[in-house]
């Protein structure tokens, strides 16, 4: 299969007159399949808005290659095949949310007679059809947001790229948005998305990328596998005074919540060992298996 | 077309939310209905200084929103950031740049009728008040020119803007219009006082837009050349179109690797 997004080697530094040059992104590569959803991760600063804009062709990139469905970047034909949403989308105030949609119909090449069908879908699917007469300008953070989303739907985009998409959402809204991405990609369309939410963006993606000052320090599959790949293992037990801190002078990590031990354990191989500690000390054990492995930790991992 | 016309379109309503273009047309309006006052102290054709009064009038007023609204037009797209969705579309940059200074003439057109409606109506008040007066004076088709400078004033607004951000972009549009309005007395000026700068400044008045042709608005009065013909002015709005498309091209290079 062809992939939509093929990044091979890119890098942008920034020139600004009087002040030394900032490298943005340095030999990103990677490509996205159709049907795929890769979560850009990153703090602040980290490039990825810097590379969502190579990509669009708003910004230039000064080293390697991009294509789009084997399109350079900022090409029409390029352009035709991406849905986006910037950061915080910033549209037209005064235009309704269904004034909004036809004007990005139109720019997207929506045939005339289909806009006002492809806007009430999309403007359902993000729950605003009853808002749909309001000004932009009355819609709550989260309301934009969603018609920033529908709006990156019109031109029934192969790569769908959305910056910070379940920013400024609330749980309902980020589980709507979150819906949506999951049918997109099941749809075929590759989805790239970047989110400070990293439990909202595991439970999205395939595939992570975690950018570190502007390099692609790890690209790791969130399929099935991700969980199992931890040699870690979890003990839970309950009854067992005095345990944590004999685990804490062992190395252990160790969280105690109400009596219930959440012991880590770096293999399988000393749970014999606590089992019988346990039992000794008039406790039990509650679950014992392998450690679930969170995003988080390596994109922590790739920080510290 | 269809993307150029929606972003026109999207241009022309933002640009009739802005308040400049009805303060602007107040003042038009307040001009011109004041000149009422001035024929009362005045000897000579009524209509035709009526004429004259509201011509410039308007051309002052449009002049002043081309230079605004020009200057403004990307500029305060980009710094809103809706530059951003609008250009990830399949939407090159040359019909942004099209459709951003088409919604802003189509603007700048809706205020001159709108203004041109006011001066009409004065005229036929002037002519019911005053008996003997003529039953017209020649001003639709000084009026139409008007037109014309706008659509070179508005481009070249857009272009300057894109080169040099708008504050400046209002400053260089003004200059280029007083150079391109005051040609020949400007080259005459400077053969009689710094004869080495004569040539130079020719050759750099070939690149300014010829506005003096397309000034048909001062000294209806006084004038004795007769106003263009229709074909003639047919040629003239060519010309305007083409400068137009220059500075829309300009624009386009200018913007083409701009960093959004």
């Amino acid at each position: 299969m062809n992939p939509v997004l093929e990044i091979q080697g890119v890098s942008k530094v920034y020139h600004h007159p009087g002040k030394p040059p900032k490298q943005a992104i340095r030999n990103i590569s990677f490509s996205a399949q159709p049907g795929e959803a890769i979560a850009l991760l990153g703090h602040n600063g980290a490039g990825k808005s810097t590379l969502f804009r190579c990509i669009l062709g708003l910004h230039g990139h000064d080293g390697g290659t991009i294509r789009i469905g084997g399109h350079p970047p900022g090409s029409m034909a390029a352009q035709a095949l991406i849905g986006y949403l910037p950061e915080k989308p910033f549209f037209q105030e005064y235009l309704t949310g269904r004034e909004l949609m036809h004007f990005h119909a139109v720019l997207a090449g929506v045939p005339s007679a289909q806009i006002e069908a492809r806007t009430d879908e999309l403007l359902r699917r993000v729950e605003l059809h009853n808002d749909a007469g309001k000004p932009i300008r009355k819609y709550s953070k989260g309301m934009q947001q969603r018609i920033g989303v529908a709006q990156a739907l019109l031109g029934d985009p192969k790569l769908l790229i959305l910056d910070e998409p379940l920013s400024g959402l609330d749980p309902l809204g980020r589980n709507l948005v979150r819906n949506l991405i999951n049918e997109e990609r099941a749809k075929g369309r590759a989805v790239l998305f970047s989110s400070h939410v990293l439990a909202d963006a595991e439970r999205s993606c395939d595939r992570a990328l975690i950018l570190v000052r502007g390099e692609l320090r790890r690209d790791i599959s969130t399929g099935p596998a991700f969980a199992g790949l931890d040699p870690r293992r979890e003990l839970v037990a309950a009854g067992a005074p005095g345990l944590a801190d004999e685990v804490r002078r062992k190395g252990l990590g160790v969280e105690e919540t109400g009596g219930v031990l959440r012991i880590e354990l770096p293999g399988p191989e000393l749970f014999w060992d606590l089992k019988e500690r346990i039992t000794a000390l008039g406790g039990r054990v509650l679950s014992f298996g392998p450690r679930r492995r969170h995003l988080e930790d390596l994109y922590l991992a790739e920080h510290q | 077309m269809r993307r150029v016309t929606a972003i026109a379109l999207s241009t022309l309503r933002e640009a009739l939310r802005d308040r400049i273009l009805l303060t602007a047309l107040l003042f038009a309006v307040f001009i011109t209905l004041s000149n009422l006052l001035v024929i009362n102290f005045t000897l000579g054709d009524w209509t035709k200084m009526t004429v004259d009064l509201g011509l410039a009038a308007i051309n002052g007023v449009g002049l002043f929103i081309a230079m605004f609204l020009g200057s403004r037009a990307i500029t305060r797209e980009i710094a809103n950031h809706t530059v951003l969705t609008l250009l990830a579309r399949p939407l090159s940059r040359v019909e942004y740049i099209m459709g951003k200074v088409l919604g802003v003439f189509a603007a700048l057109i809706i205020n001159m009728l709108a203004m041109g409606a006011v001066l009409w109506l004065t005229i036929k008040w002037v002519q019911s008040l005053i008996v003997g007066t003529p039953p017209h004076a020649p001003w639709i088709k000084p009026f139409i020119y008007l037109g014309m400078e706008a659509l070179i004033i508005v481009s070249l607004a857009v272009l300057f803007s894109v080169l040099a951000g708008p504050a400046r972009a209002v400053a260089l549009t003004a200059l280029t219009y007083a150079m391109g309005y005051w040609k020949d007395a400007l080259l005459g000026a400077v053969e009689t006082a710094v004869p080495a700068l004569f040539w130079p400044l020719k050759v750099l008045l070939y690149a300014v837009p010829d506005l003096q042709s397309l000034n048909q608005t001062g000294e209806l009065m006084n004038r004795f050349d007769p106003l263009p013909s229709w074909s003639g002015m047919a040629a003239d709005a060519a010309y305007s179109v083409t400068c137009a498309l220059a500075a829309v091209a300009f624009t386009a290079l200018a913007f083409r690797k701009r960093e959004l």
